[in-house]
This record gives C-alpha cells, structure tokens and sequence, in this order.
C-alpha cells in the first residue's frame, strides 16, 4: 500500500493535470447529444409497445381465421378422440383390445381403424399361428417336413423310384 | 424486474466520453464523430446493459473502445496530433497547457495511451479498468505508474512544453 501511495505521490501533479486538462466536447455537440436522450427514450419505449399490439393483433387474426373455418370446434373433438384412444389402449387389459369400440376408432383414424394396429393381439402368436397338424390343427396329425420327406410315413408321400434307365443303342 | 437506466445522467457521462475518445485519438471532429457514435449505439441497446457487470461508465467506455477500433481500422491515417486549428499563436495559456498535455499523451504507445485515456479520460478506477482490459487491478496500477513516467519523459523532451516538471520533479505550470 505504501508502494502504491508513493507512486500516487510521485505523479500527483501529473495526474491532476491530466484530469483538469482533460479534453471537453463542445458546449454544442454535449447540447445535441443530451437532447437526444429522451427521443431514442421515448422512441424505444414506443418500438416495444409496438411490436406488443402488433403480436396482438396477428394473434386475434389467427384465432379469427380458426373460428370461421370450424378449427376451434375441430380442435377440440380431435382433442377429445384422441385422448380417449390412447385411454383405450393404455388402459384396457392385454387382450382386450379388439373389443375396442371400432366407430370409435374409425372415426378417429380416417383410413379405417389402422389404431388396430396398435392394439396388443388377442392371442400369442405361438397360439394362433403355428398350430401342429399340417397347420390344421389336429395333434394326431405330425408335420412330415418338405415335400416328398415322408419321415417316418411311408403310406403319405409316393415312393421314391429312380429315373427309368434307358439302355444306349 | 426493473433495470436502471444506464444513461440515465448523459449530462454527467458524455464529456467523460468524449475525453477517453479524444485522448486516445486527439481532440477534433473525429472525437466527436466516435463520441456521437458511442452515444448512439449506447441509446440503441440501453437494455443490453446488465449493472452486474459494472458502472453504466464501464459499459459506456467499453462501446467507445469498439467505436475507436472501427475508426482505425476505417482510417489507418488517424492523426494522432491535436487539430491544428487549435495551435495558434494567439491561444491563451490555458489551451496552451492543454494542447502540451494532448501532445505528449499523443506521442505514447497505444497501450499507455489507452490506460491514461481509460484513467485520467472516463475517470475509472484501476479495478474498473481491470474489468474493461481483462487485466488484474495491481497489473494496471504497475502499467499506469509506467505510463505516466513516460508521459512525464515527453513532456520534458518537448521544448514547447508549458507543463514540462521543474528541477524538482513537480509539474510546473
């Protein structure tokens, strides 16, 4: 702190020169600069009211345009379907979901009730799509393989036989 | 949450403006072309400033700062005398006195002109001017020290001095 004092000191008539000396604008360029303070105030404050009114008025043209061509109200409905689609589908038991109420979900889905689609299958696939018996069913019935395996029975598929052999002339 | 208005006192910041400006650029139209141009800019983002970081002055300089890069850059000529206009032989002695303090600053390198502009100019203080720089506070007072040495240097090789120091070291007048 000394050191900083003496050096203070050390310039002290310097730099109270340097601060009585200090260069001063014109009495006319500080008029005009101070005069113009509280337009750019005034005019700022009124860019921001502006640009307010102007958010506001593009947002009741919107609303307006809404209202005229049925949005709101179709807003709202599509708004309610899907809410109660998702309900449906969330909410209902696996299983259940081909019981779903099909207007409901046609009318929600216009090409015919694709949220099906969505809807967890009534059965496990294991259940409804691989079924023994030749696909048919029956559990008497085994699968013999590809075609022309008889697998352990002869009496369902032809005997094989080898090609005729044609004797050379 | 209402902001404080950074010019709020114009009146009070602009010849602080305009005397950082002319110290580092000499006094003349182009001082109050960038002194006018500062204000304008600092008119048009009045709600940029943020009083957490510093004095409505510390944002101001730092807009003038910006204003004397795009001057330079403009005109790589930028004189660094006063106006010439000024420098008459009829001038009293008071402008004289001033016009020997403008030389000398005028004649420093562009680092210690800055830190006299920014000091004795826009009156910061060192921390201040710590903030503007991106320096630490005691690395300027050692800077400003310097800078003033070297100021107090020219003001005793220029003849024409009226504020050249006495045998004694103080400034005389």
């Amino acid at each position: 702190m000394r050191v900083f004092r003496h050096r203070t000191d050390e310039y002290g008539d310097l730099e109270r020169q340097l601060r009585s000396h200090r260069p001063r604008p014109s009495r006319a360029l500080l008029d005009q600069l101070v005069a113009e303070a509280p337009a750019r105030r005034g005019r700022s404050r009124n860019l921001v009211a502006g640009r307010l009114a102007l958010a506001g008025f593009l947002t009741l043209i919107l609303l307006a345009a809404l209202a005229a061509t049925g949005g709101v109200s179709q807003v709202a409905s599509g708004g309610r379907v899907a809410a109660e689609q998702v309900k449906a589908v969330v909410g209902a038991p696996f299983g259940q979901s081909k019981k779903t109420d099909a207007t409901s979900t046609n009318a929600a889905s216009p090409n015919g009730g694709s949220l099906n689609a969505l809807a967890a299958p009534a059965d496990p696939p294991g259940q409804d799509q691989y079924k023994p018996g030749s696909g048919r069913g029956d559990p008497n019935e085994p699968h013999t393989g590809p075609p022309g395996n008889n697998n352990g029975f002869p009496g369902r598929c032809p005997p094989s036989a080898p090609p005729p052999v044609t004797p050379l002339p | 949450m209402a902001r404080r208005d950074p010019l709020a006192r114009p009146e009070k910041l602009i010849p602080l403006v305009y005397a950082y400006v002319a110290y580092r650029i000499g006094s003349g139209p182009d001082a109050d072309d960038v002194t006018s141009e500062t204000m304008e800019h600092a008119y048009r983002y009045r709600e940029r400033y943020d009083p957490a970081k510093g004095e409505p002055m510390a944002w101001l300089i730092g807009i003038a700062r910006n204003c004397v890069a795009d001057l330079v850059a403009r005109r790589e000529d930028v004189v660094d005398e006063p106006a010439p206009e000024s420098a008459t032989e009829e001038m009293e002695e008071e402008a004289m006195r001033r016009l020997s303090l403008t030389r000398a600053v005028a004649r420093l390198d562009e680092r210690e002109r800055e830190l006299i502009a920014l000091r004795y100019g826009a009156d910061l203080t060192a921390r201040q001017i710590a903030g503007v720089l991106g320096l630490r506070p005691n690395a300027v007072e050692v800077a400003l020290h310097r800078a003033l040495g070297r100021l107090r240097a020219e003001l005793e090789g220029d003849p024409t001095s009226e504020l050249r120091p006495s045998t004694s070291g103080a400034v005389r007048f």
